[in-house]
């Protein structure tokens, strides 16, 4: 893979605030939710959202995840996303 | 008084009969309840029954004719020697107005054709499918000579074309967006084609929980489990128990040769059923990847046509927005639909929409109860 070049503060915000948005469409309202927090292990998401997030995710970093990937380890918090985006 | 006998709305898709067979004739003496007449649509035939006592008068329709609900079929009086109202009085058949609200399909020929209401001639109260007929052929025809409104000729229509539903409250029409029609289409078959009964039990979802706990832990997975987990073991129990996954083809079973497991997967506002073909010779890790990538698929509306196809069995879930019971509609050439519902205080729904030409009742139970039970899933 070659590192792609982005502002990882500003994705760590769009994705913290896709979290933010879906939890919402749920009818939750997030309070105190970090970066490095477990979002399953939250329950600011279902599993549904979860996908949701993902394709999200996909689309808006034109990238396409392997099922396989889809790991806790990868996606597991905003901070990991960011991560997986950095070794894209 | 000579009192009408109205011929019946039968459903809510026809707006004509046939009339197939009178019973009675003038001067028969008939009681409320008695069958008088039989009509058919093109599903099935039923039967017109006085709704009072008296004699028959008249019969204003001729048989084998086809007649619009709505008109009269008969004339009854309460002695034998009344006179029967004249043919030209005979019900409804006032003169042709414009303005008159279309039903539903009319609405949809009016679009079709690039016309309004409010210039099509309506014989009836409602402005029909028959009446733009009639003036799409007096207008596109020429060099015939132009009917008056009151006599333009109603041409027979195919059967398929004189369907629609007649909402008596106004709105207004729309075409369908291509979802909007996939849907339709999918669940008329239910209507046309399937006898669906629906069963339903309630079992203790923990063993499930863990389960899928475990399952999504050894696998390392972002997302839990649960769903696809469940929705293999009835690509299991389809695969040994041969009736479960087949349908009616004219008088004979047919018995598919692969299970091909349809998922419904809820994406924006289209309702897709995304298929996983020979889904019963996959591993469950296999499966659970595979279900993976067929719901990012339909969340981002890029699922091929071989993934929305040929369905032999499904699953459905509304527990993600806390539903407690839903009764699926079948997909089509299916004979089985897992209905998963919410748990609450550890205790599971799951119902089961089947086609009872196929499977009975006990059926269809005996296979939700062995799919409330991880059996066989590791």
């Amino acid at each position: 893979m070659t590192p792609r070049t982005f502002d990882r503060a500003e994705a760590a915000r769009e994705i913290h605030a896709k979290v933010v948005e879906l939890a919402r469409a749920r009818g939750i309202r997030v309070t105190g939710f970090r970066d490095n927090e477990v979002i399953p292990e939250t329950n600011l998401l279902d599993s549904a959202g979860i996908m949701e997030l993902i394709v999200w995710y996909e689309t808006r970093f034109d990238l396409a995840i392997e099922q396989a990937d889809l790991t806790i380890e990868n996606f597991g918090t905003v901070n990991a996303m960011v991560d997986y985006l950095a070794r894209a | 008084m000579p009192t009408p006998l109205y011929t019946p709305r039968v459903n809510n898709n026809d707006d004509t009969v046939r009339l197939v067979k009178v019973l009675v004739e003038r001067g028969d003496a008939v009681r409320a309840g008695d069958v008088v007449a039989e009509v058919e649509t093109d599903k099935a035939n039923f039967t017109v029954e006085s709704e009072q006592d008296g004699y028959v008068l008249a019969v204003a329709q001729a048989l084998n004719e086809t007649i619009n609900v709505g008109s009269v079929l008969l004339w009854l009086g309460a002695t034998p020697d009344e006179p029967a109202p004249a043919p030209s009085s005979n019900g409804p058949t006032p003169a042709a107005r414009t303005g008159a609200q279309p039903t539903l399909k009319a609405a949809q020929l009016l679009a079709k054709h690039g016309l309004s209401a409010s210039e099509v001639p309506a014989a009836g109260d409602r402005l029909t499918v028959r009446d733009i007929e009639a003036y799409v052929a007096t207008r596109t025809s020429p060099t015939e000579p132009v009917a008056s409104a009151d006599t333009a000729p109603v041409p027979v229509l195919p059967r398929a074309e004189s369907r629609g539903s007649t909402p008596s409250a106004a709105g207004a029409i729309r075409a369908l967006t291509p979802e909007e029609r996939g849907m339709l289409r999918t669940v008329v078959w239910q209507r046309e084609e399937a006898v669906p009964g629906y069963v339903e039990v309630q079992y203790d979802a923990a063993p499930w929980e863990r389960i899928a706990a475990d399952f999504q832990k050894a696998e390392k997975l972002l997302l839990n489990p649960l769903l696809a987990l469940m929705a293999y073991r009835l690509v299991r129990v389809a695969a040994q128990q041969e009736r479960i996954n087949a349908t009616i083809v004219g008088d004979a079973l047919y018995v598919y040769s692969s299970v091909n497991l349809g998922f419904t997967i809820q994406s924006d506002r289209t309702l897709y059923l995304a298929v996983i073909q020979n889904a019963a010779a996959m591993s469950c890790r296999e499966f659970v990847s595979r279900l993976g990538d067929v719901q990012r698929g339909a969340l981002g509306h890029r699922l091929r046509s071989a993934d929305l196809t040929g369905a032999t069995v499904s699953f459905s879930s509304m527990a993600r927005w806390n539903v407690s019971r839903h009764v699926p509609v079948l997909p089509p050439f299916t004979s089985l639909m897992i209905a998963h519902a919410a748990t609450f205080n550890g205790i599971g729904t799951l119902g089961a929409t089947y086609d009872h030409r196929v499977l009975t009742g006990v059926d269809a139970l005996s296979a939700v109860r062995d799919i409330s039970v991880p059996e066989g899933i590791s």
